[in-house]
């Protein structure tokens, strides 16, 4: 007599395999400006500054040029945050001006989560134009 | 033929004895061996343990793999290097910590050559290396800096104001803090040491507002007479010049 099979079929390549497909999903065309706050030698502070890391990696900033990436550095002892300012065009119809993580408690996987939960979806579709034209068609323009 | 073959070296046959031929393999009752030989079988017969079932629970945790097999092997490599680092640390009285966002080493050799220009040592160490430099030492506290990626700078403190200007232009490598002249320093406070003047100037200062104590009451005293004599200058100055107002100045000068 055998039990019905149960479990997974494929297994799980870790958190580091989690936090590259994340990463790869990730499309920054919504955001003007992204900027990490943290206090160098508060507790929690490691998943930010991995966070900071990753997003500061030049495929990621590929997606938008025109977002800027600021660090700042605190000695109050306060929460570590990221904030993301939204470009002004999609903010009108999206109804978001700006997005605030709090990422004292939140890992660098669980930070790329509600990254592409709440800024990837704003990016504008591509429009991707194909149009093939014959050579008596280009010949007829050209003329 | 056998003529010839005894013109070339001749080889003996070999000595072929029959052991069994197409006979049945005895199993079933095999002899028994010779003393030597059962010796030899005995000692290399393998040892099974008890079976796992008979074992107190104790001896079947599989935990105990994981938590025995991390022992740390001391690896003298990683000793030498923490000596250097310690020494980096001892030597240097402006010591600053930067986080290190991507950056290609392209963009990052630049920045490595402008700071060696001005006699500053831009060097990377592991978490592991920078805690057995400083664990036990007075620079334990920078421990709590190194959780991501991170470089070092180690300088003088003369060049603080230079070091901030050449790092303006990377925004990839951040100043997390300092220690300068053995006291621990946040980024504010490195910052308002840089935009300070040089000691010397410092020193003149202090000697300037020292002074301005004395001199500001020797002054005070001295008011009164030196008004005095400003006015008396005045009302000389009045009478030696020729107007028709010389019969009143007389007569202020009288009284």
């Amino acid at each position: 007599m055998s039990i019905p099979y149960s479990g997974t079929i494929r297994r799980s390549g870790g958190v580091v395999s989690a936090i590259g497909k994340q990463l790869r999903a990730v499309n920054l065309k919504a955001a003007k400006r992204i900027t990490v706050k943290f206090d160098p030698f508060g507790d929690n502070v490691i998943h930010t500054r991995n966070f900071l890391h990753y997003m500061s990696s030049p495929k990621i900033s590929l997606t938008n040029p025109n977002c800027a990436l600021k660090t700042e550095i605190v000695c109050d002892r306060s929460e570590p945050t990221v904030d993301i300012t939204i470009v002004p065009s999609i903010a009108e119809t999206a109804n978001i001006k700006k997005v605030t993580f709090k990422s004292g408690n939140l890992t660098c996987l669980e930070l790329l989560q509600l990254l592409n939960k709440h800024i990837t979806p704003l990016a504008p579709a591509e429009q991707i134009s194909t149009t093939i034209t014959t050579k008596s068609e280009k010949k007829g323009r050209k003329k | 033929m056998a003529l010839a073959n005894r013109a070339l070296l001749q080889t003996t046959a070999p000595l072929l004895l029959s052991r069994r031929f197409r006979g049945k393999i005895n199993v079933q009752k095999p002899r028994k061996p010779h003393f030597g030989r059962q010796i030899l079988i005995d000692i290399s017969k393998p040892y099974f343990g008890p079976p796992k079932s008979m074992l107190p629970d104790i001896m079947t945790c599989e935990k105990v793999k994981d938590t025995m097999a991390k022992k740390e092997i001391d690896n003298p490599f990683e000793r030498i290097l923490a000596n250097e680092c310690l020494d980096w640390f001892n030597t240097s009285k402006m010591v600053v910590f930067l986080h290190v966002n991507s950056i290609s080493m392209e963009d990052k050799t630049p920045v490595f050559a402008a700071l060696k220009k001005n006699d500053m040592h831009l060097r990377t160490y592991g978490k592991k290396i920078v805690s057995m430099a400083t664990k036990g030492t007075r620079y334990d506290a920078v421990n709590q800096l190194f959780t991501s990626h991170q470089n070092i700078i180690f300088g003088q403190p003369e060049n603080a104001a230079k070091m901030f200007k050449i790092l303006k232009k990377t925004p990839q490598l951040i100043v997390m803090a300092g220690i300068i002249q053995d006291k621990l320093l946040s980024k504010n406070d490195l910052v308002e040491f840089s935009k300070l003047p040089s000691l010397d100037v410092a020193r003149s200062q202090l000697c300037s507002v020292l002074q301005s104590a004395g001199s500001c009451l020797v002054g005070q005293l001295n008011q009164n007479q030196q008004m005095l004599v400003s006015h008396l200058d005045k009302h000389i100055e009045i009478q030696s010049s020729p107007t028709p107002e010389d019969n009143k100045t007389d007569i202020k000068v009288e009284s």
